[in-house]
């Protein structure tokens, strides 16, 4: 098992797995205005602060593939494009970003989620024509935005040691 | 920090690649393609034990939570579930009545009526997984008879059908879901609509009807279980709460107040109804 978990595709696997599992049972019980934490999304967020661009682009897609197979009534796909975009877009902004301090991640990880949120709901529309435009959208946006700025910290610690990221060698130091 | 061209490159294409499986796996889904489909229903029969294994070990946290963040809507949800027993109580005579009849009606007419057609209850046991599923989970599954495609109803109405089972667990989409259509009638008319769900878990809007249908607020309207319905005919979708007829009087809509109450749902009864083929 030890052996096992030296292998960054293994623990990225384990990482996504309890992820999905946690997500699954007992996260999306623990509501706030109706409205849950998204892990695997903050996984995806997470990835892109610590490792950058291209690996927040690849644990957005793995992430987002988890998503989608744990929540039937959407077309499958739709969590995977937009957690890929969004995973790619927060490295992408972390590596050019001249702050990159601890307040500023959270910071980032809230506009990321509204961002993803919103980009859920487009592709919903355009891509998967499902219309999930309604009143709901803006608390689901701002409550998500609230559950991943609380959630990115501990969970950028788990990526860190799932993509072998030493502290200080990542995107975000401190 | 500027990134050397090679490792730009590589990210552009891993970005396109990624993106490009994303939209086959969107394309594939869209078409039904059933190794998909399969998958899907898989890893949800793998998740149900974890589910809830978890669901049991996490209820005493979880309820602390709904305790400490929810405990003026338990409250306000309890005094209106009172008033409810009493209403129902007062009522279940008069329907008991009603049901006789209704079933004397049916049996000289030779119909068939949703007494007849067997069904499981189940509890739910959570809401969706994610914010925008618009789902819920039941504790019976395959091993009950269920099977997808299946209606669910909850009390007094529709609630919506099972989209996905595992052994012991089925997650429905719910009647409100905008993903979800159903074609109704408007009981004792002969006008046809098709409600949509609009993501909101008290009202949708029933559109298609003729501009010549009388429909009139506190209308009931039900499924109206033509030829290839998904649904079987006659339970109760909603009740008219405005019309709104086109410049041209030619097509009607109608908003609508479901039947079924959706944030009272603990258990709902699966029907084990498949369409006609």
């Amino acid at each position: 098992m030890v052996t096992l978990l030296e292998s960054t595709t293994a623990r990225l696997a384990t990482v996504l797995l309890m992820a999905a599992v946690l997500q699954y049972s007992v996260l999306s019980t623990i509501r706030v205005g109706g409205v849950a934490p998204d892990l695997l999304l903050v996984v995806a967020i997470a990835a892109g602060v610590v490792a950058g661009d291209e690996r927040g682009a690849v644990t957005g897609f793995a992430s987002g593939v988890a998503m989608d197979l744990i929540m039937p009534g959407r077309p499958f796909g739709l969590s995977v494009l937009t957690f890929t975009l969004v995973g790619f877009l927060v490295g992408r902004y972390q590596h050019a970003a001249s702050n990159r301090s601890t307040p500023a991640v959270v910071l980032t990880a809230g506009l990321a989620t509204v961002l993803a949120v919103g980009g859920y709901v487009s592709l919903a529309r355009v891509l998967g024509g499902v219309d999930l435009l309604d009143g709901r959208f803006l608390i689901v946006a701002v409550v998500s935005a609230m559950w991943s700025m609380a959630l990115v910290l501990p969970v950028s610690a788990v990526i860190r040691w799932a993509w072998r990221q030493p502290l200080g060698s990542s995107v975000w130091s401190r | 920090m500027a990134r050397p061209g090679g490792t730009k490159r590589r990210t552009r294409l891993t970005l396109i690649l990624l993106i490009l499986v994303s939209i086959t796996l969107l394309t594939l889904d869209g078409r039904d393609f059933g190794p998909l489909a399969s998958i899907r229903s898989s890893v949800g029969g793998l998740f149900a034990p974890v589910g809830g294994a978890m669901d049991s070990a996490t209820r005493p946290v979880r309820d602390a939570w709904n305790g400490a963040f929810a405990y003026d809507e338990l409250r306000e949800e309890n005094d209106r579930l009172a008033v409810r027993v009493e209403e129902l109580e007062r009522g279940e005579a008069a329907a008991d009545n009603a049901r006789r009849e209704l079933e004397q009606l049916a049996a000289d007419l030779n119909l068939d009526v949703l007494s007849s057609i067997d069904s499981v209850v189940a509890r739910v046991v959570s809401g969706g997984v994610g914010n925008f599923d618009g789902g819920l989970q039941i504790d019976r599954g395959s091993s009950s008879g269920i099977e997808v495609g299946m209606p669910v109803v909850g009390g007094t109405g529709l609630v919506g059908r099972v989209i996905q089972v595992s052994a012991n667990r089925s997650t429905l989409q719910l009647l409100s879901d905008p993903a979800f259509s159903v074609g109704v009638r408007v009981v004792g008319g002969s006008g046809l609509g098709v409600v949509t769900g609009q993501g909101n878990l008290v009202r949708a809007r029933a559109k298609g009807f003729d501009g010549s249908v009388p429909l009139t607020e506190g209308d009931l309207l039900v499924t109206s279980g033509t030829l290839r319905s998904l649904f079987p005919s006659d339970l109760a979708v909603g009740r008219v709460t405005s019309v709104i007829s086109d410049a041209a009087g030619l097509e009607k809509e109608a908003d609508i107040e479901f039947a079924a109450r959706f944030s009272d749902l603990r258990y709902v009864t699966v029907l084990l109804w498949e369409p006609p083929q």
